[in-house]
């Protein structure tokens, strides 16, 4: 065995090592993502590492059965059970170097404001998902070293991949896998192996073999896949790092002081826009799309700034939505505009009874106790057009306004850009 | 299973779809013997010995080796069998000494003295890689693989196929004489018929998948002559001449290859009425050719 | 006639294995473009069976033909050039069975937009025409197979995936004209020099050559993946830039504006202006380094957060209206390109500072997959920082008296003067919608 060994290691060292050395040089690239974090599997660049293992077993058995060595080496006192398992060995031993090259390169170059990350759990589970996506890419490549048994397993791989994920949805499991390749792949690839090696037998009994290592591989992946303790597993891999499966709310936007909070609530296979009072835990459902940006406003006052579009692409007036609680209630104030009003522009009164806002044209003022909007002034378009155009680089429109008092407001003229003062109870001759 | 038999084969059958390569082979290897079994090419020769070690499937029939079932014993066989493949391709890259620890790793037997020793009479320099030797030396090398680890049995399949005459003469002649001082079993397949004269106790010719004859040589070729029958004018058809295995018309001449040839076959001879009948012995290739040829009996 | 005739049928008798495995191949890419069929999936997870067994064909196919291409044909003798048509079997039936999986596509109810087929034919037609061309062009079917490869390998993904999720966007749109040339031209480049190495070096051992070409498969993808993806500092000037000078700061009250200044062309320098409307005061600030706007911490003042690229440190420092002045108050240890990551890092950066000015939250794009990031919680009066959440996105963040609370899934509040991290649970009142 060891005399095979070293066959393998001589003819393909230069595989293995550039398969050694992808994954320590992803990890490295990665700045130490790897098996000390398997959420680099999200990056293209994971699959590269698979790729460098499948490369590695694709010459497998190309000694043998390319140049005719065949004859020689199965002529000699080894059985085909030895010549397969020098191969797989080989694997099984980069598959080790390369999950220790990735570990101890990520152990190295992690920032360490990440160390905490990497507990025995993390690692343990790491090396299992790169150990069982290599494995099952090395395999692969060995049962695909020769073009047309290969080409058929690859049918028959392809045909069992559809069928289980046509059939799965139906079956009613919902928990995940955590290692496709490792407990699929692998076994079929396995089972092909050992059914094409065994020289001296009839296709029957090939196709026995392949049937017994093939399910059998299945059943104990399948079995391991869905224990809980697989699920558990796959929620510790999920966390830190990618979303958990089970989340109750998307988007929690709370307000300044974490009095209130809007989000969406995850309503069976939907999700829900709300809106809470954090105190007592009173959430308020609300019939209309969420299809805007909410911002809070230092007051715990709630803007969403509807898009001239639904979620559907319809197209609907462009809004702009104040809310705020008034006790049990929540007070919903909508604001026509024509459109370049947003979020970014507001300036509160510093009595906090007044709302200005303000886009490229338009200049509005809300009366929050009432909720009542009225437009202040409004320039004229094209004529800020034509002077955009004859002055480039020269900013026009409401560019700024801001409160000079609560009685007083100050904005940039819209064609001018001169500071304006004006009185708020001499705003209705503005215009 | 008599134990004064290597190897031993009863209705072994080997079809390919539906071409029968080997037919029904009865074939009984004396041990101890160096038994040349010869063929002209396609006869099936080759896949009668792979499936002897188990390289092929066979589809009816049993084969046993130093009493061994040939699948069942197939390690056991392996361990105790040397086998010379033909046109043998090894690990060109490995050089000759690491070849050689390479294959010592499967053998318990192995002895490194007599590996040693080969290698020196054989003249294969340890440090060069095997893809720069010729192929001589590469069977050569192959050889001292095959006998390092003393086998009871040697199966060498056109072991000299593509040397020249005189490596293969040394080569035959180097290998009998190593493995004739034990007292070892050869069983070596060629179509190479005036080679194996020199050395073969028993032959085996094989024609079509079957056996047509196996016997000791000595036996083929004191039992087969060749009858020259002169004739004034045309000769007649050879009718009744027992043992008869070729016959061929030479002008006025009836050439008669006979087997098992003793005073029957010459009265029946001379039945024909020839102005005369001359006897001659024949050399093994002659044997061989009318055995196998086209225009045999 | 009758010549052609032969010709085509003793080369198509030939490359039939070409023919198979390529559909073959083709074949095994079709599951790709089945839509997501469970929830709590992770989509990529699950393609990485099938990416595995195309990627097992089409290196195979070509490893074979780089073999096969060292039996040499007397070209001169046949019209048709013995080993062109392996590379234009290959070539048409990955791009034949594929279109036909498009079209088959239907029945799975893939999203039939022309916007995302388009891509999808472009690439392959590309992937033909490379094959075919550089196999004509050098003679030797291989050449096109491995020219074609970085191509196929590194665009296969991308493109089958843009298929399978209608909302993707096609991945041109962030990046720059001259981003999007080397995204293409990289592989495209790769796979060139690996058939050169292939052509010109013959007497080299085959597992050199092989070695040597896979080398470069490997550059050709990384050439392309060096655009994008992994959050290793952000390559891109252009976007960090943008991102930045994109930020304003304003007062309540709309009295006080901090913002950059825009300039057309791009430098390594930065222009604050801060605007006291109601004091009709401006001052203007060059800094060398990029700079986020962190918070006003008085009526003339405001904190900045930055770092330099390459820096392994982020200053906070204070700017003093009144004076002018950029004074540095503290700096602390963070990877280096924690503040740059590209186009990505506005969906997840947040800044934060308590309004009386005593602590700060920052945001960032995190080391460990897309879309996460980690919150660093900074500790104004006593100088110091430290991480506080990893690998979580939170949507916002909101101050208490003694606790940070974060937004993420789960929310969380962190305490402000340990740092522990504990549920922030938002328990709701069963009430009918």
């Amino acid at each position: 065995m060891r005399r095979l060994l070293w066959k393998e290691w001589q003819e393909r060292r230069l595989w293995i090592a550039l398969w050694v050395a992808t994954g320590a040089a992803l990890t490295a690239l990665g700045k130490g993502q790897g098996v000390c974090n398997i959420a680099w599997m999200d990056s293209n660049w994971g699959m590269l590492i698979p790729l460098a293992a499948l490369l590695a077993g694709l010459g497998g058995f190309g000694s043998e059965l390319h140049r005719g060595r065949a004859a020689f080496l199965y002529s000699r006192a080894v059985t085909w059970k030895q010549i397969l398992g020098a191969k797989l060995l080989l694997g099984l031993a980069a598959i080790i170097v390369s999950v220790i090259a990735s570990a101890a390169a990520g152990r190295l170059l992690l920032p360490a404001e990440y160390h905490q990350l990497i507990t025995p759990h993390s690692l343990l589970s790491g090396a299992l998902v790169m150990a069982g996506f290599t494995a099952g890419a090395y395999l692969l490549g060995l049962a695909f070293s020769t073009v047309l048994p290969g080409v058929a397993g690859g049918l028959l791989v392809a045909v069992g991949w559809m069928a289980f994920i046509s059939l799965l949805p139906l079956s009613g499991i919902k928990e995940p896998v955590f290692s496709i390749i490792l407990t699929l792949l692998a076994p079929l690839a396995a089972g092909l192996l050992i059914a094409r090696f065994g020289v001296t037998l009839h296709a029957m009994a090939r196709l026995r073999r392949f049937a017994l290592v093939a399910l059998a591989g299945l059943a104990a992946g399948v079995l391991l896949d869905f224990t809980p303790y697989a699920a558990e597993l796959y929620k510790k891999l999920n966390a830190p790092g990618n979303t958990p499966a089970e989340e109750r709310f998307y988007n929690v936007n709370f307000s300044p002081d974490a009095r209130y909070a809007s989000a969406e609530r995850l309503f069976g296979n939907t999700t829900i826009p709300c809106l809470v009072r954090l105190s007592d835990g009173w959430f308020s459902f609300t019939d209309e799309d969420f299809s805007g940006e909410s911002y809070w406003l230092a007051n715990n006052l709630l803007l969403t700034n509807k898009r001239g579009f639904t979620s559907e692409g319809k197209s609907a007036r462009p809004e702009l939505l104040l809310r705020q609680w008034h006790g049990d209630e929540l007070q919903t104030y909508k604001i026509d505009h024509s459109g370049n009003l947003s979020n970014e522009y507001t300036a509160l009164s510093p009595d906090s009874r007044y709302l200005l806002l303000w886009g490229y044209d338009e200049l509005k003022l809300i009366d929050l106790a009432t909720g009542q909007a009225r437009t202040l002034a409004q320039a004229d378009r094209i004529k800020l057009r034509i002077l955009s155009r004859r002055n480039p680089g020269k900013q026009y429109g409401f560019r700024q306004c801001w409160w000079q008092s609560n009685d007083e407001i100050g904005y940039l003229d819209p064609y001018t850009g001169e500071r304006v003062l004006a009185p708020l109870s001499a705003l209705d001759s503005l215009d | 299973m008599d134990t004064g038999t290597a190897i031993e084969t009863h209705g072994l059958t080997k079809r390919f779809w539906k071409k029968t390569v080997v037919d029904g082979l009865e074939l009984r290897v004396p041990a101890g013997s160096i038994f040349a079994f010869l063929g002209r090419n396609g006869a099936g020769k080759t896949t009668t010995i792979r499936m002897l070690f188990d390289l092929l499937d066979r589809t009816a029939g049993t084969a046993r080796v130093l009493g061994l079932d040939c699948v069942k014993g197939a390690r056991e066989i392996r361990r105790r069998v040397g086998y010379v493949a033909q046109n043998e391709d090894l690990y060109d890259w490995m050089t000759v000494e690491r070849m050689i620890w390479f294959c010592k790793g499967f053998y318990p037997t192995w002895d490194d003295k007599l590996a040693a020793d080969l290698r020196r009479r054989l003249e294969l320099p340890p440090d060069t890689r095997i893809r720069t030797l010729s192929r001589g030396k590469q069977a050569q090398l192959a050889l001292l693989l095959a006998m390092a680890y003393r086998p009871e049995l040697l199966i060498l399949d056109e072991p000299t196929a593509g040397l020249d005459v005189v490596v293969r003469r040394e080569f035959l002649e180097g290998v009998i004489q190593l493995v004739q001082e034990e007292g070892r079993t050869i069983f070596f397949s060629t179509h190479l018929v005036h080679e194996v004269e020199r050395v073969a106790d028993w032959v085996g010719i094989m024609e079509e998948g079957k056996l047509i004859y196996c016997a000791p040589l000595e036996e083929l070729k004191s039992g087969t002559r060749r009858l020259v029958c002169r004739f004034p004018a045309i000769p007649p058809a050879p009718a009744r001449i027992p043992g008869l295995l070729h016959a061929e018309k030479l002008g006025k001449d009836l050439v008669l290859t006979v087997r098992d040839y003793n005073e029957q076959t010459l009265v029946a001879a001379h039945a024909l009425k020839p102005e005369s009948v001359e006897v001659e012995d024949l050399s093994l290739e002659d044997i061989f050719v009318a055995m196998v040829g086209k225009e045999r009996v | 006639m009758d010549v052609v005739k032969r010709l085509l049928w003793k080369e198509t008798s030939q490359a039939w294995p070409w023919y198979l495995l390529s559909a073959l191949a083709a074949v095994a890419a079709i599951p790709w473009m089945l839509p997501e069929r469970m929830t709590g999936w992770q989509g990529q997870v699950r393609d990485y069976p099938w990416m595995l067994v195309s990627l097992a064909m089409t290196v195979r196919g070509a490893l074979l033909a780089a073999e096969r291409g060292r039996q040499s044909y007397a070209a001169a003798h046949f019209s048709i050039h013995p080993e062109r048509m392996p590379a234009f079997a290959f070539g048409l039936n990955l791009l034949g069975v594929l279109l036909m999986g498009l079209a088959a596509g239907a029945w799975f109810a893939i999203n039939r937009d022309p916007m995302l087929l388009a891509p999808i034919v472009f690439f392959f037609v590309i992937a033909f025409l490379i094959g075919y061309v550089i196999a004509a062009v050098f003679g030797k079917s291989y050449a096109g197979i491995v020219a074609g490869m970085p191509w196929l390998l590194f665009f296969y993904q991308q493109f089958i995936l843009h298929l399978r999720t209608p909302d993707s966007t096609n991945v041109d749109l962030f990046y720059s004209a001259f981003e999007q040339v080397l995204m293409y031209s990289g592989p495209l480049a790769c796979g060139l020099l690996a058939v050169l190495f292939l052509l010109l070096s013959r007497r080299l051992p085959m597992i050199v050559r092989r070695g040597g070409m896979a080398l470069f498969l490997v550059l050709g993808l990384a050439s392309s993946f060096i655009i994008g993806n992994l959050n290793s500092g952000g390559f891109s000037f252009n976007h960090d830039y943008y991102a930045i000078i994109s930020q304003r700061l304003a007062s309540s009250d709309g009295t006080r504006v901090v913002r950059f200044v825009f300039e057309e062309q791009p430098k390594p320098y930065y222009t604050l202006q801060f605007t006291d409307y109601r004091g009709q005061r401006e001052a203007r600030q060059r800094v060398t380094a990029p700079y986020l706007l962190l918070g006003f911490d008085g009526p003339d003042s405001v904190l900045l957060i930055g770092q330099r690229r390459g820096e392994g440190r982020m200053r906070v420092a204070r700017w003093r209206m009144a004076e002018n002045r950029l004074e540095p108050v503290f700096s602390f240890r963070i990877r280096r390109g924690a503040m740059h990551a590209g186009l990505n890092d506005s969906r997840v950066r947040l800044i934060s500072l308590r309004p009386d000015g005593r602590y700060a939250a920052l945001q960032f794009s995190s080391l460990l997959g897309e879309y996460t990031a980690d919150l660093w919680l900074l500790d104004l009066k006593n100088r110091r920082a430290r991480m506080v959440l990893v690998g979580e996105s939170a949507a916002s963040l909101a101050w208490r008296e003694n606790a940070l609370i974060a937004g993420t899934p789960l929310p969380k509040q962190v305490s402000l003067t340990t740092g522990k991290v504990s549920p922030f649970p938002i328990i709701l009142r069963e009430v009918e919608p």
